[in-house]
């Protein structure tokens, strides 16, 4: 069982993970705003999200998170592809969601993954589901 | 059309017209970025006009690779003519806002004309608007771009939207003030400022959902991950990764390279107490890239940016400050203010030299003065108009190190040849932006043999590396033949290194010529402090290094 890594300590904000899984999606265009994975700035951190399920509405909990001494709002690094989040995860023109199919795991990995230089995205390797 | 959106907006502030028109014919031969807005700009712009008045213009050029996920392709190139200057000049907004412009549909906007009050160009995709901008006049940069997120009544198309700002400086249109973009300076901006405010344009916010086709996805995508194979297997790749332009930190102090107190001192021990390996440790907290840069060569503190090598020595030992954290503010009050940090340091430092409101050292008066000139104090008045106006300004012209009216780097040409020569002849005044020698040239600093050909190739290579819209750090670790390769994928056409090379050649030779029409000639030159004042033993070979170069260039000698 694979899965992606994402580790936010080491994410420079480059978005060349948008850029890949745009290109690999669309095969001779680019456009990040229709790629499946999104990185999210938070003050001076960036959040890799990977879009996860539509749902048609949005929760009516709002949650906060704390990492070290930030306070985050949970809809910003949660995955849905939800009408909280306007644009985020659908197609620009008629607003379908776009979800991660999780792209060839044979080499050369998943196309996020293949152009993250900075370690921030890793393919691990797990026994199963826990 | 593959690569190249194919669409240029044409805004004329006068009249509050905004055009979308095709992209010029000559795209193929100038490619896009620095290329085709040099070109578009000599062709449209007078070279004689005072910078400041209405008929100069500002073109802003994204390449045919910028946004579309080539190694480091964030670059859009912003050329005018300079006040600080006279010269035509051009500089490299990085992070995001480049790949914004792209994604909205376009490759160039030119901005024409003069608003009789202050506005802002908001950009989303066709919907092009300019709005009232009043109530951002006399803001700072970081929170003008606050402000214009906050008007934005969705928060995550507020968040995708790129600005690019002006401070005060740039408001009052003063010669040393520079854009910023996402908390970031413009490199080489310096000048570009001004022209910005004294149209009255104080920011463009741009966001963009539209696709870049690319001719070949398969091929494209090929080039790209064998650069980022590249890159990964390189060591030095990963040294600059970690520390940035701080790479040359150590090397440059030990060869006493670092310009300290105005050049007018050997670098003393204390100065070796400054180290990357402290920075990275105490200061920096991330690693930060432009738009797919795999490089990622930018330093995130938790004040925003840290300061680029040659902001860092502007705004540190050149002034006698050898405490990290006080440039790391001074640097802050610069983005804030919009003011240019490598000329406002040789400013100060030169005020200091002659022991003119300032003393070298002085930690606190040197914070206050910077914000003071921000502000617009009395002080600003002397400061902002630069190192040689300073210089003229308490008749002693001699303390001035610069060419073309804009002070050297604090990179020693006395001790690197090279680099003097890449100032005497850079096309925007002294600078090593347009032909970073510096870390090569740490081999044999002192020797002028090749050296004339090493500034010939890197100039060239920038300006074609920045006119394919590619960060020009890249060419430190990949060769140009990389890109070209993407070039080709990308737009389906089948450029060769050779044709290439010679864009970057004719690129140098429109600018000059643009120069040479401005009344610009014999000024070619060092200042004499460096040609025969010598520091540890050295001076400035410039003249034998000058001949060589005019020959390789083809100029006959001066004109
Ligand atoms: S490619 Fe990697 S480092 Fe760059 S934004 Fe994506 S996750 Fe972060
Ligand atoms: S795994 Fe593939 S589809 Fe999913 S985000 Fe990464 S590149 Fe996109
Ligand atoms: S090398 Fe540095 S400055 Fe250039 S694009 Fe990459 S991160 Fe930005």
């Amino acid at each position: 069982m694979y899965r992606i890594k994402i580790d936010h300590n080491k994410c420079t904000g480059c978005r060349h993970c948008e850029v890949a899984c745009s290109l690999n999606r669309l095969a001779t265009a680019v456009n990040p705003k229709r790629a499946r994975i999104r990185v999210i700035q938070e003050g001076d951190r960036f959040f890799p999200v990977i879009s996860g399920p539509f749902t048609d509405a949005s929760c009516n909990i709002k949650v906060d998170i704390k990492f070290g001494n930030h306070v985050y709002d949970q809809c910003d690094l949660c995955r849905a592809v939800c009408p909280h989040k306007s644009m985020l995860f659908k197609e620009p023109d008629d607003e379908k969601p776009i979800q991660c199919d999780f792209c060839g795991i044979d080499a050369p990995g998943p196309s996020c993954v293949r152009w993250c230089t900075s370690g921030a995205l890793t393919l691990i390797e797990v026994p199963s589901y826990y | 059309m593959y690569g190249w959106q194919g669409k240029v907006l044409r805004v004329d502030l006068s009249k509050g017209l905004i055009k979308r028109e095709n992209i010029p014919e000559t795209y193929q031969s100038y490619l896009g970025g620095r290329g085709l807005a040099t070109k578009i700009f000599s062709e449209e712009v007078d070279p004689s006009i005072n910078p400041l008045s209405e008929e100069n213009k500002i073109v802003l050029a994204t390449g045919p690779l910028t946004g579309t996920g080539a190694s480091s392709g964030c670059i859009c190139s912003i050329v005018t003519k300079s006040p600080l200057t006279n010269t035509i000049t051009c500089g490299q907004a990085k992070m995001y806002f480049g790949a914004e412009i792209k994604a909205a549909g376009y490759d160039l906007i030119i901005i024409e004309g003069k608003s009789n009050s202050p506005v802002m160009l908001s950009i989303q995709d066709e919907n092009i608007e300019l709005l009232p901008a009043d109530y951002l006049w006399g803001e700072t940069t970081l929170n003008t771009e606050n402000a214009i997120r906050l008007a934005i009544s969705d928060p995550w198309k507020a968040r995708e939207t790129r600005i690019l700002s002006i401070g005060p400086a740039g408001e009052r249109a003063e010669p040393i003030s520079t854009i910023i973009t996402d908390g970031l300076p413009v490199k080489n901006g310096v000048g570009i400022g001004a022209i910005f405010g004294i149209k009255g344009l104080k920011a463009i916010a741009i966001r963009g959902t539209r696709d870049i086709d690319l001719a070949y996805g398969k091929g494209f995508i090929e080039a790209v991950s064998s650069s980022i194979d590249t890159l990964k297997e390189s060591e030095t790749s990963k040294e600059f990764s970690d520390f940035g332009t701080y790479l040359l930190l150590e090397p440059l102090v030990k060869i006493g390279a670092l310009g300290y107190e105005n050049f007018s001192r050997a670098t003393p021990e204390t100065v070796f107490s400054l180290s990357a390996k402290v920075f990275k440790k105490e200061i920096w907290k991330r690693n930060r890239g432009c738009f797919s840069c795999p490089i990622a060569c930018l330093k995130q503190t938790k004040l925003g940016f840290f300061p680029e090598i040659d902001e860092f020595i502007s705004l540190g030992p050149l002034c006698d400050i050898i405490n990290p954290q006080v440039t790391l503010d001074a640097y802050r009050i610069c983005i804030e203010y919009g003011l240019d940090a490598v000329e406002i340091g040789a400013t100060m430092a030169c005020a200091m030299q002659l022991q003119e409101y300032l003393t070298f050292g002085k930690t606190q008066a040197f914070l206050e003065t910077i914000k003071a000139s921000g502000r617009g104090e009395e002080i600003a008045g002397i400061l902002n108009k630069g190192a040689l106006y300073l210089a003229r300004h308490f008749k002693s012209e001699d303390i001035f190190l610069g060419v073309k009216g804009r002070s050297i780097p604090p990179f020693d040409p006395r001790i690197i040849q090279g680099i003097g020569l890449q100032y005497a002849t850079s096309n925007f005044g002294a600078t090593h932006l347009t032909g970073f020698t510096l870390i090569e040239e740490l081999k044999d600093p002192s020797s002028i043999k090749g050296k004339a050909k090493l500034v010939r190739d890197y100039q060239d290579r920038t300006a074609i590396l920045e006119s394919m819209g590619i960060c020009p750090y890249a060419q430190f670790f990949l060769p140009l033949t990389i890109f070209i390769e993407m070039l080709n994928q990308a737009t389906g056409l089948d450029f060769k290194e050779e044709k290439i090379l010679k864009m970057g050649e004719d690129i140098y030779h429109i600018e000059r010529l643009f120069n040479t029409n401005a009344g610009i000639k014999n000024e070619d030159g060092l200042p004499p402090k460096m040609l025969r004042q010598p520091v540890n033993g050295m001076i400035s070979k410039l003249d034998k290094m000058l001949k060589e170069y005019y020959e390789l260039r083809g100029l006959g000698g001066e004109e």
